[in-house]
């Protein structure tokens, strides 16, 4: 009898020892700071979140300008702005002296800047070596002169030809295109070096087009950066993207001078199936490193780019429900914020043409890497940005008042 | 008493015209002028012919904003008067957008008016059915409270569309 109790003991330890518990996590209530703007005003809600450390986070502001702020105080501890940057002289240095006899390229400042006296747009970045790639691109007028291949894509363009055909003559097309650089910035903001994106040949061939501003990686010497194909001609932005498991999702190559390109997470690695391209560019592309390894997100699933090994899966999410922003915490969970769209209950034709949704719910959730299911959730009041950033012990974002703009923070652990 | 037809008709018809009367004069008295109407009327602008109204988000994309700069120095010298609603919620913010533009010439008068006004914004590109962060370039008519023409910039082709509609009478 005390033999069988005993091997009944045995075998109930067994049990509670390979029975693995979902990780508990507490948050902490939320802390918020009010920013300081005797630098910089906030016209709209910074972009692109990252941490530079534990206590300062850099961000995209009113797509001019990369801010540092200190997450406790709010303050603004220094700015990155274009505005000393001469671009025609650049463009001269650059881009015209590469096309010289081929293209003409003219820039006004009246154009490139939008409504204020910018002169570029400044649109995604990554910190990384302790310096700040920052990605800008501005707008110029070319003159095809001697280009006549890039000259025939727009003349073929279908709409350029029923132009043609109800003027009934040749038309004067006056051609803008953005000029596309990633500029060197160390950790006190002073400029470094200045990189022209030139087209790639590799890509060309390859008929795929770059997408820097939907965000980039810089690992070492090498960026990795989203590529679409060219072929993705779509009749309205919520048509589906088209599928083919040869299309690869990033492209890395040097980040300076000429380099082979190698293509990483094919779309059978990481899933964009049930991708329109309205929900390619509005979806966030998240990199993060983990160890040695570089980690991607497209919104639905997590892989690691150079394997390509799945590591979260579209599945455990709801078909409706998006990834904005991960933390992935050395193969034991990711902590992550998700985001949901409705569909809207009486759209305008434009809301439809446009594939425009509603937004119902954003959460921090745990995802468990061990026993594959969700732990402990926490819905967050919806605001109207959607710019998180997820930290080994936070989650970071920003919010407003009438008045001002404020820093919010919810520390977590696990219990 | 004998009640003679004839009176008795023309006692019905008056009374049912006197109702008609009432009914029409009830109903211009109550009728619901739109938002646009409403913002517009506070205005010391001309308003007898078509206005020509821009909805402008500061945020909006760079084609957007360079479509509206080209628009409204096109049409500066226009008849008609303009109404600039620009959506800004802040006085610091406007105070920073005024320092910063040098292109587009926002002097008020009576042909031009100004508003810094996020809320106006939302409230006139939702009444139109358009997504609320867009640009829009509007025609307006005060006297038919008529909308004759609404476009997300972006959306805008050949200039000569507006020019076409803003000479259009109703």
């Amino acid at each position: 009898m005390m033999k069988k109790y005993s091997y009944l003991l045995i075998i109930a330890g067994l049990m509670c020892a390979c029975t693995h518990q979902t990780s508990d996590y507490n948050f902490d209530n939320t802390h918020s700071i009010k920013i300081d703007e005797s630098k910089v005003v906030l016209t709209r809600f910074p972009s692109v979140l990252k941490d530079v450390n534990d206590s300062i986070i850099a961000v995209i502001n009113s797509a001019q300008k990369l801010s540092l702020y200190n997450i406790n105080s709010g303050i603004n501890i220094s700015n990155f702005s274009t505005e000393k940057i001469n671009f025609d002289s650049l463009i001269k240095e650059t881009f015209q002296k590469k096309f010289e006899g081929k293209r003409e390229y003219i820039y006004d400042t009246s154009t490139a800047g939008g409504l204020s006296d910018a002169n570029c747009q400044v649109l995604s970045f990554d910190y990384s070596n302790n310096a700040f790639y920052i990605y800008l691109n501005t707008l110029v007028q070319v003159n095809y002169i001697n280009d006549s291949v890039e000259l025939l894509k727009y003349s073929q363009n279908e709409k350029v030809k029923q132009l043609k055909k109800e003027n009934g003559q040749d038309i004067n097309l006056q051609i803008m295109q953005y000029l596309e650089f990633i500029v060197v910035v160390d950790e006190k903001m002073n400029l470094k070096e200045i990189i022209p994106l030139y087209e790639k040949p590799e890509l060309k061939q390859e008929k795929y087009s770059s997408f820097y501003q939907k965000g980039f990686a810089i690992n070492g010497n090498k960026i990795y950066v989203p590529i679409q194909k060219d072929n993705q001609s779509f009749e309205k932005i919520t048509s589906k993207l088209k599928w083919d498991s040869n299309f690869y999702t990033l492209a890395q190559f040097n980040v300076k001078g000429k380099s082979k390109t190698d293509y990483k997470l094919s779309f059978t690695e990481i899933d964009f199936r049930d991708f329109s391209l309205h929900d390619y560019f509005s979806s966030f592309f998240v990199y993060q490193r983990n160890s040695n390894e570089l980690i991607f997100s497209n919104g639905k699933e997590i892989c690691e780019i150079e394997s390509g090994e799945k590591l979260f899966s579209k599945n455990q999410l709801k078909t409706n429900e998006w990834v904005q922003n991960f933390f992935f915490n050395s193969n034991k969970n990711i902590v992550m914020v998700t985001y949901t769209l409705d569909k809207k209950a009486n759209p305008t034709e434009f809301e439809i043409n446009y594939g425009v949704d509603s937004l119902s719910r954003i959460t921090i959730k745990i995802f468990d890497l061990k026993n594959m299911n969700w732990g402990t959730k926490k819905q967050l009041p919806i605001t109207s940005n959607l710019a998180f950033l997820v930290t080994k012990n936070k989650i970071v974002y920003f919010d407003k008042d009438k008045e001002h703009y404020y820093l919010k923070y919810i520390l977590y652990n696990e219990n | 008493m004998k009640i003679n037809i004839h009176t008795l008709f023309s006692c019905s018809l008056s009374i049912f015209f006197c109702g008609i009367f009432l009914f029409s004069c009830n109903y211009s008295n109550s009728k619901k002028y739109s938002y646009i109407h409403s913002i517009v009327d506070t205005l010391s602008i001309d308003k007898s012919k078509n206005i020509i109204i821009y909805t402008v988000n500061p945020n909006d994309c760079i084609s957007c904003i360079n479509g509206f700069k080209l628009l409204s120095n096109d049409f500066s010298n226009s008849p008609n008067s303009s109404i600039y609603v620009i959506s800004i919620e802040r006085e610091v913010e406007k105070k920073e957008l005024i320092r910063t533009i040098n292109d587009v010439d926002f002097t008020i008068n009576k042909s031009r008016s100004v508003l810094w006004n996020k809320k106006m914004f939302n409230e006139i590109n939702r009444s139109l059915g358009k997504n609320l962060p867009l640009s829009l370039v509007c025609i307006y008519n005060y006297k038919m409270d008529s909308v004759i023409y609404c476009n997300p910039i972006r959306e805008i082709n050949k200039e000569e569309v507006l020019r076409e509609n803003l000479e259009k009478t109703l």
